[in-house]
């Protein structure tokens, strides 16, 4: 880069001129071949063509495989070990059969409600930590909107002419079988999401399960139906109102409950009578937030990773 | 250990929902500068409680006080928990918080695409509510899922400028980062199957049972060493730093400052917190590995100093010096002792308002020399921007321990813990200490010097062939994006640009930025006492 490089230096000179920011070592900056919009990186001969440049990545690309199949190993030797020392799994005597697994056995349908008592001990004795879970869910899929979601400003032609392409050859091949089975299969999907999710306080389910059947219709209905046909009921708004809008009821009814809780108030929300539909205070409310935020996650992925839009 | 009486130990529960409930709205608010302001709104609601909290816990005497998030008591429910510590930590990330994102204002609205700036301070607001979480917490459960949101988040705004480096760079940050959330979570999943417990007050109780009849002594060793590797990974301690410098140099000015600033340090206090509240510091001690944390900081203070000096790119060479002083914070954590502790919480907090603004100088630098990151094109960039560069001397001066500032005390503070140790830490800390410092003097004065002195008028404008001005625009690849038309243009431009844009317009928000960084950074450096007490009462009742 610089002329004066190739004259010989005295030692003050040479610090000068690092000082001066002029003299650049070499280092591994992170490379980049392409500007986003297709532009080419000018190759820099000295860096890429260079021959030791190019046999120390060599060698270290064998390091690097020696030494990751030396770690696990080491690491999954190391883990056994461990495991072999630790409790065995499921006996009488371990130390996780203790006060804790015992009061949620045997007081938790009393305390919460819920016959289901992993839906008790998630929805309530723990339900800070699931509403971090469901912000984890959230942040996911809002990070992905971050990454992969088309900005009107930033048209992209060629993936759009890709995804043109791709509707009409959809629509061309009309998939006679697919969209028949989906006809008939989708209410019913729909239906059983729906019961999961409001009888999770009750049976084995709730809020994850029952979502995640209802994210697979969605995935479902679009991938026979089409993307556009979807969005007439179901576009980015929409997918907004449905993902933001149970959170923050979620964290409003918690907030209520926390707030009641921690200062010994009086809470106006009671147990009510274990096993009928309408009981175990706000768990129902929060299973069916907890389901609407996980069925759209799961179909806010699959429509952000193929077409980049919801 | 109290229970909450009193209305303002509702405050930190409060400030928790309140930044999460801010980060959920965001999606409804299209508008970035809206997004921006209630941000700005949250953050100083949250720091206004935690000084309510910080007066109300000192007036009752500096004690811990107990949260009971829900109906349910300690064993069986969430709890969060707060004593002098926490709410100093979080006061003070309230503030470097909201002044990064001030300093770094016009660089947001800059890199982060128009449509999506919603999302970034999404992801700010998220991100507060989880290094608030993983101070108040505890519970080691709730620490790891607000762990996950934090990892998520940070990644979120490395890559919210985008260009390819940041891609590339997220996606290292996002491995090393996942792996190390994955061996914390192997930690507490086996420590439950040893304990039966996830909440930090009954663990200690059969923590403490099983060191006194032996049971169990391999597994609970293993169980340490991978919660304290996984916090070491995600905070860059030396051998696991390599994600940082890619991570933090080429992230929008405000994320870096973040990054550097807080979300190291998140996990660092979480790991504090369960070697005080579930391990005890002497169980530590007997398992060797406060040992080993001291061996891995002391050669991260080194070598993340020599890597420093190698650095010609100056957002890389600053993330660089970050791996040195997370090195120190390991190093005090190390030394075993209370005062070792006391000194890592306050490096914590004087790095903590140290490289923010050493990032947000830098990034207001780098602004004023035509968006160029090598110390060869900032030559004189201080006099075109004279506030950033005073406040990249102080910041450079600090790192260093000049006295006055905030580096010095917690460089004191280090040497005191390694004098009350044995012989042998004494010589080996205080060896590091010298060569560090000196190192920190050989990469901080070269920068500062160069950038006061005035740019030589021919060789600066025409010195530099095209392979420089491809360097530029890959360095700043969010500003090339999407502007089709005007790519063509911009390398016959270059020159011009730089001659047109002698003086830099600086904004409001970044001059209040870099006063209350400056102002902190001296506060901390000369009036460190008060803070040193509130510290160590915090750590007595941790």
């Amino acid at each position: 880069m610089n002329n004066s490089t190739n004259r010989p230096q005295k030692p003050w000179e040479k610090f000068a001129r690092w000082v001066n920011g002029d003299s650049t070592p070499e280092d591994s900056v992170l490379r980049r071949d392409e500007f986003p919009d297709g532009r080419k990186r000018v190759a820099q001969p000295e860096k890429m063509i260079d021959g030791t440049a190019v046999g120390r990545i060599r060698r270290f690309r064998k390091f690097y495989l020696a030494a990751s199949v030396v770690i696990c190993c080491l690491f999954i030797a190391l883990m056994l070990y461990t495991v072999s020392e630790m409790p065995p799994y499921g006996a009488v005597d371990v130390p996780t059969n203790n006060e804790v697994a015992e009061k949620y056995i045997m007081d938790g349908v009393t305390e919460t409600g819920a016959t289901n008592i992993v839906a008790g001990m998630i929805l309530d004795y723990r339900a800070f930590d699931t509403l971090g879970e469901s912000t984890v869910l959230f942040i996911a899929i809002m990070s992905v909107v971050l990454l992969l979601r088309k900005d009107k400003e930033y048209v992209n032609d060629e993936e759009d002419l890709r995804i043109l392409e791709e509707q009409r050859i959809q629509e061309q091949k009309p998939n006679v079988a697919l969209k028949t089975v989906a006809f008939i299969m989708i209410p019913f999907i729909f239906l059983f999401g729906i019961y999961v999710i409001l009888n999770g306080h009750i049976s084995p389910g709730g809020g994850f399960s029952g979502g995640a059947i209802l994210g697979a219709g969605l995935i479902l209905y679009a991938n026979s139906f089409g993307f556009t046909k979807l969005r007439k009921f179901f576009n980015f708004k929409v997918f907004t109102a449905f993902t933001s809008g149970p959170l923050l009821v979620y964290a409003g009814l918690k907030t209520y409950s926390f707030f009641t809780g921690a200062n010994h108030l009086y809470s106006i929300i009671g147990p009510g009578t274990p096993g009928m539909i309408l009981s175990a205070g706000i768990i129902l409310p929060l299973n069916i937030c907890v389901g609407m935020i996980v069925a759209c996650t799961m179909f806010g992925f699959y429509a952000l990773f193929s077409k980049g839009e919801i | 250990m109290h229970e909450a009486h009193n209305f303002i130990y509702n405050f930190p529960f409060f400030c928790i929902i309140l930044t999460m409930v801010g980060g959920v709205v965001m999606p409804f608010i299209r508008n970035g500068w809206i997004a921006q302001k209630i941000n700005m709104g949250i953050i100083a609601a949250v720091g206004g409680m935690n000084v309510a909290v910080l007066c109300q816990l000192m007036v009752d005497g500096g004690k811990t006080v107990t949260y009971m998030m829900g109906h349910f008591p300690a064993p069986f429910g969430n709890e969060i928990r707060f004593g002098p510590m926490e709410a100093i930590m979080a006061l003070c990330f309230c503030l470097v918080m909201g002044m990064s994102i001030l300093g770094g204002l016009k660089d947001i609205y800059h890199d982060v695409r128009k449509g999506k700036q919603n999302l970034y301070f999404l992801m700010i607001n998220l991100l507060l509510c989880s290094l608030l979480a993983l101070i108040y917490t505890n519970d080691m459960f709730t620490g790891y899922v607000f762990i996950e949101i934090n990892t998520i988040a940070a990644c979120a705004i490395v890559m919210s400028k985008d260009s390819g480096e940041t891609i590339v760079a997220t996606i290292r940050y996002l491995i090393m980062s996942l792996l190390g959330s994955g061996l914390f979570l192997m930690g507490i999943s086996m420590l439950y199957g040893i304990t039966g417990h996830l909440l930090m007050v009954p663990l200690k109780d059969s923590i403490g049972d099983l060191v006194t009849s032996g049971q169990y002594a391999i597994p609970l060793t293993v169980i340490i060493g991978l919660i304290s590797l996984g916090v070491a990974i995600k905070s860059a301690l030396y051998p696991f730093h390599s994600w940082l410098p890619g991570a933090h140099g080429s992230a929008t000015t405000s994320s870096s400052a973040i990054l550097s600033g807080l979300v190291l340090k998140g996990y660092i206090i979480l790991l504090i917190k369960v070697i005080y509240r579930v391990v005890t510091p002497e169980v530590m001690a007997e398992l060797q590995i406060t040992n080993v944390l001291l061996v891995f900081g002391v050669v991260g203070m080194i070598m993340g100093s020599v890597r420093a000096l190698k650095e010609r790119h100056i957002k890389r060479m600053i993330a660089y010096s970050s791996v040195a002083q997370i090195g120190y914070i390991f190093m005090g954590i190390g030394l075993g002792s209370t005062v070792g502790i006391m000194a890592a919480c306050f490096h914590i907090l004087s790095h903590a308002f140290t490289k923010p603004m050493l990032f947000c100088s830098a990034g207001a630098l780098v602004d004023a020399s035509g968006h160029n990151y090598d110390f060869k094109k900032l030559r004189g960039s201080a006099l075109k921007n004279p506030l950033a560069g005073i406040a990249f001397t102080v910041g450079g001066l600090s790192m260093i321990g000049i006295p006055l500032m905030a580096g010095f005390p917690s460089k004191l503070y280090f040497s005191t813990g390694a004098i009350q140790g044995d012989w042998f830490r004494l010589g080996v800390v205080l060896t590091a200490l010298a060569i560090s410092t000196v190192l920190n003097a050989l990469y901080y004065l070269p920068a500062i010097i160069n950038m006061w002195t005035p740019k030589k008028s021919q060789e600066a404008s025409h010195g530099h062939d095209h392979g420089d001005a491809h360097g530029a625009h890959d360095a700043h690849g969010g500003d090339a994006h999407g502007h089709a038309e005007e790519l063509a243009n911009v390398e016959d431009h270059e020159d011009e640009h730089e001659e047109v844009h002698e003086k830099p317009r600086i904004t409001v928000s970044f001059v209040v930025s870099m006063v209350i960084f400056l102002a902190s950074n001296f506060a901390l450096g000369i009036f460190y006492q008060p803070l040193m007490n509130i510290i160590e009462q915090g750590i007595s009742v941790l």
